[in-house]
This record gives C-alpha cells, sequence and structure tokens, in this order.
C-alpha cells in the first residue's frame, strides 16, 4: 500500500526550520529517524532533496566515483573510512542494516538446523530467527515504500524539483539499485 | 572486509575476552550475541557506545569488538578513537561493521583492525573472532591419541 504524506512539502519545510532553530545539530540523526521520516513525512524528505543538500553530498554520496571497488561482501562502496553525513549515506545504512538482521538470522537458522539437534530448543530457536527474518522483510518493505513515495513526489505532476535534486534522486535510486553512476550527463 | 589480512594478529599479547559487539541495531546485537555464543565466544552487545564505554570504566575487557559506525549519540569513529587512548585498548582488535557508505582515507580506517561490510556473512564475524580469539572451545578438534 503506497505510503501518504500527511505533510506538504511547505510543511515539510517548515518542520525543518523549527529542528534548526531548535539547535538540533543534525538535520538527519539516525537512519531511525530517516525511516521514520520515509514513512510518515516524505515531504520533509523532498524538502531535503530539493533545496538543503549542497553539491558535496550529491558528489559524495551519489555521482561520484565508487570508491568501495576493492571491498568484499555483497554491497558496493564498502572499502572504508569515512563515514558520510549524506542523504545517500543513511539511506543506505537504513536499509543495510535489515538486510543485515535478515540475512545473519537467515543463516543463523540454517546453522542451527545443520547443528542437527531435532528438539525443541532447536525449533524454537529456528522459529525466533526466521520471525526476526520476517520482521526485517516488513521493515524493508516500508522503507521501500517510503523511498517509492519519494519518488512518486519527485516524478509527479506539478512543477519539475529543480535539476540538483533530480541528479540528486536518480543517483540515489542508481546507487540503491546497483547499478553504475552516471557522470555527466 | 579491508585491511584485516594486511595486519599483524595483535591478539597473541591479549588475554582472551569475550566480543562486545557494540550496535544501536537491537536485532542485530540479538542475533550475533546469539551466534557468537552459541560457536562458544562469551559476547556482550551494547545498544550505544555509551554503554560500552561504561562497561570498559568498570572493569569489561572484550578481546574483540565489533562496532557500528552510525549510532545515536556517540559515533562508532569517536568510539574507536576513546577505546585506542585506553592502555588496554590501544591493541585490542576493532571491527567497523557498517552499512555506510566508506572512503578509503579516513582516520578511523587507520586505527581498526578490519571492516564489515552490512549486510555480512557470519562467516565472516567468525573468521574474525577465529583469527583473534582462536577457534572456540566447542569447535576445538581433540589431538589425534594412539588408539
Amino acid at each position: 500500500m503506497p505510503v501518504r504524506s500527511r505533510l506538504r512539502p511547505v510543511q515539510g519545510r517548515r518542520l525543518l526550520r523549527l529542528r534548526r532553530a531548535a539547535g538540533l545539530p543534525r538535520p538527519w540523526p539516525t537512519a531511525i529517524w530517516l525511516t521514520h521520516a520515509l514513512r510518515h513525512h516524505p515531504g520533509v524528505v523532498l524538502v531535503r532533496l530539493a533545496g538543503d543538500a549542497p553539491d558535496g553530498e550529491l558528489r559524495d554520496g551519489g555521482a561520484g566515483p565508487d570508491p568501495g571497488g576493492g571491498a568484499t561482501g555483497p554491497g558496493p562502496a564498502h572499502a572504508a573510512g569515512r563515514p558520510r553525513e549524506g542523504l545517500v549515506d543513511l539511506v543506505a545504512d537504513a536499509l543495510r542494516n535489515p538486510l543485515a538482521v535478515l540475512q545473519a538470522s537467515v543463516e543463523a537458522a540454517e546453522r542451527t538446523l545443520d547443528a542437527g539437534a531435532a528438539d525443541r530448543g532447536t525449533a524454537d530457536r529456528v522459529e525466533r530467527h526466521l520471525r526476526r527474518a520476517l520482521a526485517q522483510t516488513e521493515r524493508l518493505a516500508a522503507l521501500v515504500d517510503g523511498l517509492l513515495e519519494l519518488a512518486r513526489q519527485l516524478e509527479g505532476p506539478g512543477p519539475s524539483p529543480p535539476a540538483p535534486a533530480r541528479a540528486l534522486a536518480e543517483a540515489v535510486a542508481r546507487r540503491l539499485a546497483g547499478l553504475p553512476e552516471v557522470n555527466g550527463s | 572486509m579491508t585491511s584485516a589480512e594486511d595486519r599483524p594478529c595483535r591478539t597473541r599479547q591479549q588475554p582472551r575476552g569475550g566480543i562486545a559487539v557494540v550496535d544501536d541495531e537491537p536485532a542485530l546485537c540479538e542475533v550475533l550475541t546469539e551466534v557468537l555464543t552459541a560457536e562458544g565466544y562469551p559476547t556482550r552487545a551494547f545498544p550505544s557506545a555509551q554503554a560500552c564505554l561504561e562497561a570498559i570504566a568498570a572493569g569489561y575487557r572484550p578481546g574483540l569488538l565489533f562496532v557500528d559506525l552510525h549510532m545515536r549519540g556517540l559515533g562508532g569513529a569517536e568510539f574507536v578513537r576513546r577505546v585506542r587512548a585506553l592502555p588496554w585498548g590501544a591493541t585490542v582488535p576493532i571491527y567497523i561493521v557498517s552499512g555506510a557508505l566508506l572512503e578509503q582515507d579516513s582516520p578511523v580506517l587507520r586505527t581498526v583492525d578490519g571492516v564489515i561490510a552490512k549486510p555480512f556473512r557470519l562467516g565472516d564475524i567468525l573468521a574474525a573472532a577465529a583469527r583473534h580469539l582462536g577457534e572456540p572451545a566447542s569447535q576445538a578438534r581433540p589431538t589425534a591419541t594412539p588408539a
């Protein structure tokens, strides 16, 4: 079910200003806040994309060369080092955390079954791992819904978002999809 | 994982402590604690860097730490810096476990033993544990004995 924002972008912009006026250190304090924002206030995220993303964020988080080509693991760009504070970094962290739990839970269930003991304790452990995995799929689905809603707002009727916002959104989408970066236009 | 293979194994001088998982993702703490404990590694999970620092101040001495970067409150990079500043923490093995996008020129990278990217395979975690803490008791193979 698509997630509908109850906030219009202008309200989101006002919220962002309020956060700043309140002296909050970062407009995107945690991945969890981002998850909440994507679910309930995609307009705020839109404002962030449209008006507040500095050029450096776009360069660092989306359109720049992938610094992590040699890293192991299934995810892109993990060569290690400085954590980046941009939206792309937070989205990546927000998505990869439930993915990590999902993968670890399924592997843990597999290991438990491989251990061979078919007792009640084994069944309970496997059930717990699978329940945890299922919870992560729901969490991922909500995140993806939020990102889709964000994309819908960017693509929807009305005036087109500013070019930097579109470029950032495309960079986010490409990175999330694991597609190669596009340099230049 | 990066850079861990390039570093000497420091834990030969370390007392064999348990494993500390420092991550504000409760489900990940839960599954890692369960798996590592089942494998024979005593493991404690901390929902924040501050909680782990408090335990260390109270005398907790893990033999290996898995640390997230993005956490509420004290971040992983600052946590590593503070641990490294302690006499005990200068050589304790620390792995960053993060879903963040990272760059190679980070100062924190020079002070940790490796980076495990989320999502990871449990084998990566267990390999790091075995490398620094040795095979757990539950996995140790008995030496051959004459019949």
